[in-house]
């Protein structure tokens, strides 16, 4: 081969290929897209006081003595004798400077109630997560690698009898079998302590991965079944590179597209697994909180925890959002000659 | 360029009586049938065949890399002596990319998209190629030979950063080239690639595997349906069909004295550009499938020279009688020394139609098939505009064939879908058979039903050109529903087997669902879904594009014969110039949204004017 | 391109006893009330008891036979869920249709609100608006219906957007025929087994989603049969009998992947189709 040796020019630079990956009219169209979807959404739950049957005021004013005076006072301190959209006005307001009320069942304020019980949440999402992470990904790539073989209908078959058991169910057995059997962990309660916390924190978060597993598997596997059937995974194949680079350089990252894309499922999965996990685990959580407020119609705390979430799915989806152009160059880009134009 | 190096003793690559089947549904199907070739260093061979002949399958199994399924039934791959069959799968694996290698046919899908050119042609590259040191020294050691390997296909130094989906096809099929032989491989396997490309960039693509074959002095295979590739870029030729190989031998000689039917048989139904038959002797039939071949010669149903021993005797290479031996030219034909110089290519007429002279006066736009004056259209897209149409004149005469030639996205399909109504120009006149279309928005229905006896269309792809759920009749009832309302069963019945007869396909076809056609025949039912609305112009999308030779002959010679019958117009869309020779009386090029010559089609081919003419003429692959 | 297909009669037992299942399921739903007329006699002075030879799985609080229980509650468990999938196909297939087929501004309209709708909990939704608005079971199937579509409406959607430039469906077009009849006649059969099979898999969706709703106290009033109901209310029992709650458990669960089961098999099926 004489072939003069041509000049090499060098590399860019890692600045100069994030600005590249993350062009910054897209992320700009996407966070203006996540403040109208949050608007949208607060908009939505402030719509639940309108939604409770009866006057407001009476939802507001709960089991309390409803006299003329109280109710008075709380259409004032609600503007509620003003158009529903300047009520909105005010409640955004209010909620811009982090007051969210006063809780109708406890009298506490709305931020307090919440402050202690969010913390213990978060830890049991942020476990369940990861448990459903460690389980879901590499089990999905194991099923598409040996798809239609036994491995992969045994895998599927667990994923369909996870996926078809509600958290409760699992729950439920765990405790009979891991803590009244065999006495394993605890049963109930969220424990003193960084070390006991966790310890309780065991099972729930067992649960909650299972079922948030199931989703995680069948995203990944579809993904990475699409993935292998590609051209390029045998084009890689044929000219000889290595199955390691291959599985996580060719497969996994064009895999990586869809599954993450997916995430507002397994988010969506997520919280509403930690409802479940936490009231029959008995762990003082927003999920019983949430329960307990809307049985006795406590609507300052469902709109509150309502919001929370709304701002979670919000955020989950803008991080989805961001992550595609970075894992997908063809995002980033537009192609040269439009699809369009054959 | 080299000529063939004389084989030598261990060939680089011998397959030896290779037997696939197909194991998916219990009992195996055979897929290939003792398949036998040799590939020398240096030599550059090529395996032709029609769809389903089972020239993939035949590399697929060379290179360890068949798909689910498939498996090794018989016989033995050797590389450089070694039987690649006996070899553990991980040392299989290790001679992949840098013993042998494999470059797939479409450039769109063979790179991955998330990675950069030169990322995907460094993973090629032999592990201990690079300096010893760790990483920045072996960063840009990597890197500069990243630069080597892409200006050795001809590419700058700044595609290694590049997406592959910023860079146009035939820089794609140069990158994967590179990538491809990053390993240094002895073997390059090609399997169809230049089919996904440009008539300008197949032979240039053609061009660099032959020249880095001579510089590399490694064996090449070049895998094709095309007969033009094959025998231009192929120093030996192995005919391949249903499974077995048919005729084996020297390009040169392979073209001008075939030593077995169905290649001469395949020569005869290539159209020429620069000459016009009087007819193209087509195959009848189409490629027995899979499960359905018999222990005798697989050609026999279609040859033209079958005898009662051809069913019975299993297939038998010999030396072609008075063929040089050196290299060999063998037969699988019984009777190829009894038909001997019989064989030579099927004697075609030529004729000289003029169809149409120059300066013939325009008809009125309501009295032509097709009037278009100023015809305009931008694509819109955040990526920047396109303009796919650029002022575009065009006429059909009544009964007229014309020609619409030019590369991908030269504009010419968007014409053709505006004049069938499926697409709007933003500007100016477009009269179809008298009935004028609005620019601006899409036809309603109402006038689309005005326009359905005006224009009807023929689409390339012909697994998707029906509808899989309905059989042939429901298909060409509801065509004839639609445009002429609603018919006595009996009466529709009777007409749905007129139109089938129309095309060539017998009555008992109604009752049959699109699974169960060849491409062909698909294609001819929707000529016939066509016709049952009495079009004035039928369009034809590259309606033969996707075909095989043998049936494309078929097609095109019945298009012919209809438009003879019938008197509609024909607006013939292709990117193959031979096509346009055979068929066109009037021929027009596009490129880039404009119509850059246009007159009668001797004319046009024989004195180019436009000088994109020309150099779509000089991309035209000849034997 | 050929794939493996290694012996299909596991695969194949498996699809019929996912189907004797779902049969017995509608059985007990349609006529387990009917059947078993006693089904729910209290017997206070027997308690919470564990699995006897009258009681094959033992008793609740109340005294009542869980068996029976399990076989009359299975109408009030199923019944909603199918109302689900079914309302949630209607509504997605409409809507994806139209989206698909008209484009433009009804597309980018329904094409947001299905993503909204997506990335929402279905189940917290539920439980707050109909928790919140006090409609009960009703509210509760309505709620999910809508937020149950959207899988429906991309699907059918992207069908009809992939589809729409097809040849054929191009062909069906310069015939004259009119968009509506093009979708409905050539577009939507082509997507419908997929459809069917997706149905199969969000009835199973519903079936745990309103199982998850009674548990939390929401929908059915305490006391009925309703299987989550009937867990809620036991889960105190696991030492006496621990059979009342993980009974009804494991038939959830059973329809559940039942469901499941035959819906994956039947995409599988026509995947299949698909690629050969």
């Amino acid at each position: 081969m004489s072939t003069p040796p041509p000049p090499v020019p060098p590399a860019p630079g890692v600045a100069a290929r994030l600005g590249a990956a993350l062009p910054p009219r897209y992320v700009a169209r996407r966070l203006a897209g996540t403040a109208v979807l949050l608007v949208v959404l607060s908009a939505a739950v402030f719509a639940l006081l309108q939604l409770a049957p009866g006057d407001p005021a009476r939802t507001l004013l709960g089991a309390r003595g409803a006299t003329p005076e109280a109710l008075a006072e709380v259409r004032a301190r609600h503007h509620l004798d003003q158009p529903v959209l300047v009520q909105y006005g005010h409640w955004l307001g209010d909620l811009l400077r982090l007051d969210l009320g006063t809780s109708i069942r406890t009298g506490e304020s709305v931020a307090s109630a919440l402050g202690d019980r969010a913390l213990l949440t978060c830890q049991l999402v942020g476990l369940g997560f990861a448990t459903a992470l460690l389980l879901g990904l590499p089990l999905g790539v194991l099923a598409a690698f040996r798809e239609r073989r036994p491995t992969d209908r045994a895998v599927q078959g667990l994923g369909v009898v996870t996926l078809s058991t509600p958290a409760f169910a699992s729950g439920l057995a765990l405790i009979y079998v891991c803590a009244l059997m065999l006495g394993w962990f605890p049963a109930y309660g969220a424990g003193e302590g960084g070390l006991d916390r966790l310890r309780h924190l065991v099972l729930p978060a067992v649960t909650l991965g299972l079922a948030v597993m199931a989703v995680l598997l069948k995203l990944t596997r579809a993904a990475v079944v699409r993935e292998l059937a590609r051209d390029h995974v045998t084009f890689a194949r044929a000219r000889g590179v290595g199955p390691r680079t291959v599985l996580f350089r060719y497969v996994l990252r064009g895999a990586a597209v869809p599954v993450t894309a997916g995430a507002a499922l397994v988010l969506a999965y997520l919280l509403a697994g930690t409802v479940m996990v936490e009231t029959v685990f008995a762990l003082p959580g927003l999920g019983p909180l949430l329960v307990d407020s809307i049985t006795f119609r406590d609507l300052p705390v469902v709109q509150a925890v309502a919001l929370a979430v709304a701002t979670l799915v919000c955020l989950a989806n803008l991080a989805a959002d961001l992550a595609q152009p970075l894992l997908d160059p063809r995002l980033r880009t537009p192609a040269p000659t439009p699809k369009a134009a054959r | 360029m080299a000529v063939s190096a004389p084989v030598p003793a261990t060939p680089l690559l011998a397959v030896e009586g290779l037997r696939l089947a197909a194991t998916a549904s219990g009992t195996p199907v055979p897929l290939l049938d003792g398949v036998s070739l040799t590939v020398g260093r240096g030599e550059s061979v090529a395996i032709v065949g029609e769809s389903g002949s089972g020239k993939s399958l035949t590399m697929r199994a060379a290179m360890g890399l068949l798909p689910d399924g498939v498996e090794v039934t018989g016989g033995t791959v050797r590389l450089d002596g070694t039987d690649l069959g006996t070899l553990p799968p991980r040392e299989r694996a290790a001679l992949r990319g840098h013993r042998m290698s494999l470059l797939l046919q479409d450039p769109f899908t063979m790179l991955h998209p998330q990675l950069t050119c030169g990322r995907q042609i460094a993973d090629g590259l032999r592990p201990g190629f690079a300096a010893p040191g760790g990483g920045r020294a072996r960063r840009a050691a990597v890197r500069a030979e990243v630069v080597r390997r892409l200006a050795e296909v001809g590419l700058d130094a700044a595609v290694a950063d590049r997406h592959p989906h910023e860079l146009s096809g035939g820089m794609r099929q140069r990158v994967a080239t590179a990538a491809a032989l990053a390993g240094d491989p002895d073997l390059l396997i090609a399997d169809e690639p230049t089919t996904a490309l440009d008539a300008a960039n197949r032979r240039a693509v053609l061009d660099l595997l032959g020249e880095l074959r001579a510089r590399r002095g490694m064996g090449l295979v070049l895998v094709t349906h095309d007969l033009r590739a094959a025998f231009s870029a192929g120093d030996r030729v192995h005919v391949l069909y249903a499974g077995q190989i048919l005729e084996q031998g020297p390009a040169t000689r392979l073209h001008t004295v075939p030593g077995h039917p169905y290649t001469a048989a395949l020569l005869a139904a290539e159209p020429s550009l620069t000459e016009r038959y009087a007819e193209l002797p087509a195959l009848p039939g189409s490629v027995p499938p899979p499960g359905s071949r018999g222990s005798g010669c697989p050609f026999a149903d279609r040859c033209p020279h079958t005898a009662g021993l051809c069913r019975t005797t299993p297939l038998l290479a010999t030396p072609v009688p008075g063929a040089p031996q050196d290299p060999p030219h063998l037969t699988a034909c019984l009777r190829a020394a009894e038909l001997g110089p019989g064989l030579a290519p099927v004697r075609r007429t030529v004729v000289e139609r003029g169809g149409e002279e120059e300066g013939d006066p325009e008809p009125a736009p309501e009295q032509a098939a097709l009037h278009l004056r100023g015809l305009h259209r931008v694509f819109r897209s955040p990526a920047g505009d396109h303009t796919a149409l650029h002022e575009v004149d065009l006429t059909v005469r009544r009964g007229q064939i014309v020609a619409l030639a030019g590369e991908s996205g030269s504009g010419k399909t968007t014409l053709a879908r505006i004049a069938a109504g499926l697409e709007s120009a933003d500007r100016g006149t477009c009269v179809v058979g008298g009935v004028p279309l609005t620019a601006g928005r899409r036809p309603t229905t109402a006038e689309r039903r005005r326009l359905a006896s005006r224009v009807q269309i023929v689409f390339q792809d012909p697994y998707s050109s029906l509808n899989p759920l309905r059989d042939v009749g429901a298909t060409l009832r509801e065509a004839l529903t639609a445009t002429r309302g609603r018919l006595p069963r009996a009466e529709a019945d009777a007409e749905v087997a007129r139109l089938l007869d129309q095309v060539r396909l017998p009555a008992s076809y109604a009752r049959r669902r699109p699974a169960a056609l060849s491409g062909g025949e698909r294609q001819r039912v929707a000529v016939a879904r066509a016709l049952a609305a009495r079009p004035e112009l039928l369009i034809c999308d590259e309606a033969v594009a996707a075909l095989d030779v043998s049936v494309q002959a078929q097609l095109l010679s019945l298009l012919g014969q209809l438009r003879d019958s019938e008197g509609f117009a024909v607006l013939f869309i292709t990117h193959d110039l031979a096509v346009v020779r055979q068929l066109a009386d009037r021929a027009v090029v596009m490129h880039r949204g404009r119509v850059v010559e246009q007159g009668p089609a001797a004319r046009v081919l024989d004195r180019p004017e436009h000088p994109w003419t020309r150099r779509m003429l000089d991309g035209h692959l000849t034997p | 391109m050929t794939r493996v297909r290694r012996s299909r009669r596991p695969g194949r037992l498996l699809t019929a006893a996912c189907a004797t299942v779902l049969a017995l399921l509608a059985l007990a739903a349609c006529f387990g009330t009917a059947l078993l007329p006693g089904w729910d006699r209290q017997d206070l002075a027997l308690g919470a008891a564990m699995p006897d030879a009258t009681h094959w799985l033992g008793t609740d609080a109340l005294g009542r036979d869980i068996a029976q229980l399990l076989v009359a509650g299975a109408r009030s468990t199923l019944a909603g869920a199918a109302l689900v999938a079914l309302g949630a196909m209607v509504l997605g297939n409409a809507l994806g249709l139209l989206a698909g087929y008209l484009g433009g501004r009804v597309d980018a309209v329904v094409h947001r609100l299905a993503d909204l709708l997506l990335a929402l909990p279905a189940l917290l939704v539920t439980l707050v608006v109909a928790g919140i608005g006090g409609g009960g079971y009703a509210l509760a199937v309505g709620v999910l219906v809508v937020l149950t579509s959207p899988g429906d409406i991309r699907l059918v959607r992207s069908a009809v957007r992939e589809q729409r430039h097809l040849p054929y469906v191009e062909a069906a077009e310069t015939l004259g025929l009119s968009r509506a009849t093009v979708a409905v006649r050539h577009i939507w059969p082509n997507v419908l087994p997929v459809v069917v099979a997706n149905t199969l898999l969000n009835f199973a969706g519903a079936v745990v989603s309103l199982s998850a709703l009674s548990f939390l106290g929401l929908g059915v009033p305490p006391g009925a049969p309703d299987w989550g109901r009937l867990l809620a209310d036991n889960r105190t029992l696991l030492y006496d009998n621990p059979s009342a709650a993980l009974a009804p458990a494991l038939l959830i669960v059973v329809a559940a992947v039942a469901l499941n089961l035959l819906g994956d098999r039947l995409h599988e099926a026509f995947t299949d189709r698909g690629r050969s």
